[in-house]
């Protein structure tokens, strides 16, 4: 490979590198955008979680989500339902049992303009200003995520 | 001599078979005749805290004693709610169970046959509950075990695809969503894909109809599964939500397909997903009072930075219907002012259509009501 080859490809894998650490920079400030406005005061220098549950995800990932709302409010952290109905999540939370004042009701959808989860439940751990793990929550992730969640 | 006789005849059974394939195209009039306006009336329901304003299946019912009644699956939950349309009250709510002797698992819609006999299609069960008005389960048909070739996944019949139970002499047909496994879907071409089950309850045989998606209905990384089914006068009908085509039989084997295009949207456009939703034909439904047909139409919904997906699809921005006769020739085409319905909150008595008015993007909503307005049906004269 000659001189000019070479340099070619190190400016291709820089401008590589460079975009996907843009990406990663887009998507800490859109969780940070979320966060911020459910809780103005979170303190994102240390240790904060986010749990998000959207109701439509797969019956089984919502409820392996529940499991982990009480650590998810210890560490400290939010947990986020986003769907348009605020009625849906109240009949939700009163089904399942949970306190209303332990979730944000996100009917505004952040979470899912923000691109801070999809269909299904995600975690996301934050710490030092940064995430250090994300992840959708199902049957296959759940003990994966909760050794990660007991490490932080 | 032989092999040339060989060779006329597969020439003949290839032109028949393409024949076959081949959409009958009516010939659209060039200038509409026909329109949906807007009536003063209008229906306001008051709700309670644990009914949602937004429905996947609501049908309206005539009681015996003639008193109209407008049956509603209450959000994504297991309730179903009675209202007496004339009085605009609530007269009853039938709590489905999910789980013990009488319970279906989660609803994923029903169909009345009248007070006392509900068919109920269950979210992830193979199986057709018929219930009674105080949810007491009369009986089931579990169509898993029964004899089937094709895996018949779990039926669905509500009216935000206008997907319908249809029961013919002593058939039973279930459409379903034919899985979710898009590695399935690229291995199988769409017009081997099959949707409507044909359930035999005697022989305890379930087969399936023979009518699949349009061969060109993936492309481009997408895999749609959308239609719609249902029968209507005897006649069976399937919508395709991405195609312009509709495919509709007498006898549920010998298919004929209607092209009927929207003037406004284009639905066999694909449109990447992070930019936002193509358009679709939602719905087509029939208006028994007027013999008429109304197919649905989302419009295309790009760049739209403050809504999720899920808006995209349950409010879209903007939508028209298109107004058909008995044979499927379009006579008209409304558009109907943006963010105002929600257009899969509808339902049809001899009065005309009616539209919900609960949605979340109207600057009137308001989650304590579910408000509808009543559309009127009119033809210019030629």
């Amino acid at each position: 490979m000659n001189v000019k080859s070479k340099i070619f490809l190190i400016v291709l894998l820089t401008l590589y590198s460079c975009n996907g650490s843009n990406n990663n920079k887009m998507q800490r400030s859109k969780t940070f955008e979320v966060i911020k406005h459910f809780n103005p005061d979170a303190n994102l220098s240390e240790k904060f979680v986010v749990l998000v549950i959207p109701l439509d995800g797969c019956k089984s990932c919502i409820d392996e989500s529940i499991t982990l709302i009480p650590k998810v409010i210890k560490t400290p952290g939010l947990v986020i339902i986003p769907d348009r109905h605020k009625r849906r999540i109240e009949n939700y939370i009163n089904e399942v049992g949970i306190q209303k004042d332990l979730i944000v009701f996100d009917t505004i959808q952040l979470s899912f303009t923000n691109n801070i989860v999809d269909i299904n439940p995600r975690i996301i751990l934050i710490e030092n200003e940064e995430i250090i793990y994300s992840n959708e929550i199902g049957y296959a992730t759940i003990e994966e995520i909760q050794t990660e969640l007991c490490m932080l | 001599m032989k092999i040339k006789l060989t060779f006329f005849i597969c020439f003949l059974v290839s032109c028949t078979l393409q024949k076959s394939q081949t959409p009958e195209i009516i010939k659209q009039p060039s200038s509409y005749s026909a329109y949906l306006a807007q009536d003063e009336k209008k229906i306001k329901f008051r709700i309670d805290s644990s009914i949602v304003n937004r429905s996947v299946c609501l049908m309206p019912f005539v009681s015996p004693d003639s008193r109209h009644y407008l049956f509603y699956l209450s959000g994504y939950s297991n309730t179903i709610c009675v209202f007496d349309i004339n009085s605009a009250i609530l007269k009853k709510k039938i709590q489905i169970q999910r789980m013990g002797p009488d319970g279906v698992g989660d609803i994923k819609g029903f169909e009345v046959i009248n007070f006392d006999s509900i068919y109920i299609t269950s979210a992830f069960r193979r199986k057709l509950y018929l219930a009674d008005s105080s949810a007491k389960i009369i009986s089931t048909i579990d169509y898993s075990k029964f004899e089937q070739e094709y895996f018949i996944h779990a039926a669905s019949t509500k009216t935000f695809e206008n997907m319908r139970i249809g029961f013919n002499k002593s058939k039973i047909y279930l459409p379903f969503y034919p899985g979710y496994d898009i590695g399935n879907y690229k291995s199988n071409l769409p017009e081997d894909i099959r949707f409507v089950a044909d359930i035999d309850t005697l022989k305890r045989k379930a087969e399936t109809l023979n009518i699949g998606f349009p061969n060109n209905y993936w492309k481009n990384n997408f895999y749609p599964t959308f239609f719609g089914f249902f029968i209507h006068s005897g006649n069976f009908y399937v919508n395709y939500a991405y195609d312009n085509l509709i495919a509709v039989s007498k006898d549920s084997k010998n298919w004929r397909f209607f092209e009927v295009k929207s003037k406004y949207a284009d639905v066999k456009k694909v449109i990447d997903r992070e930019k936002g939703l193509p358009a679709a034909y939602s719905r087509l439904v029939p208006d028994p009072y007027r013999n008429i047909f109304y197919r649905f139409v989302r419009h295309e919904q790009v760049n739209f930075t403050d809504r999720s997906y899920t808006d995209l699809i349950r409010y879209p921005h903007r939508f028209s219907i298109i107004i058909l006769d008995k044979n499927l020739k379009i006579i008209g085409e409304t558009l109907f002012p943006d963010d105002t319905y929600d257009p899969s909150g509808y339902f049809i008595t001899e009065e005309g259509l009616y539209l919900s008015l609960s949605n979340p993007f109207n600057p009137a909503y308001n989650i304590d009501f579910l408000d509808f307005q009543l559309f009127n049906f009119y033809e210019c004269e030629k």
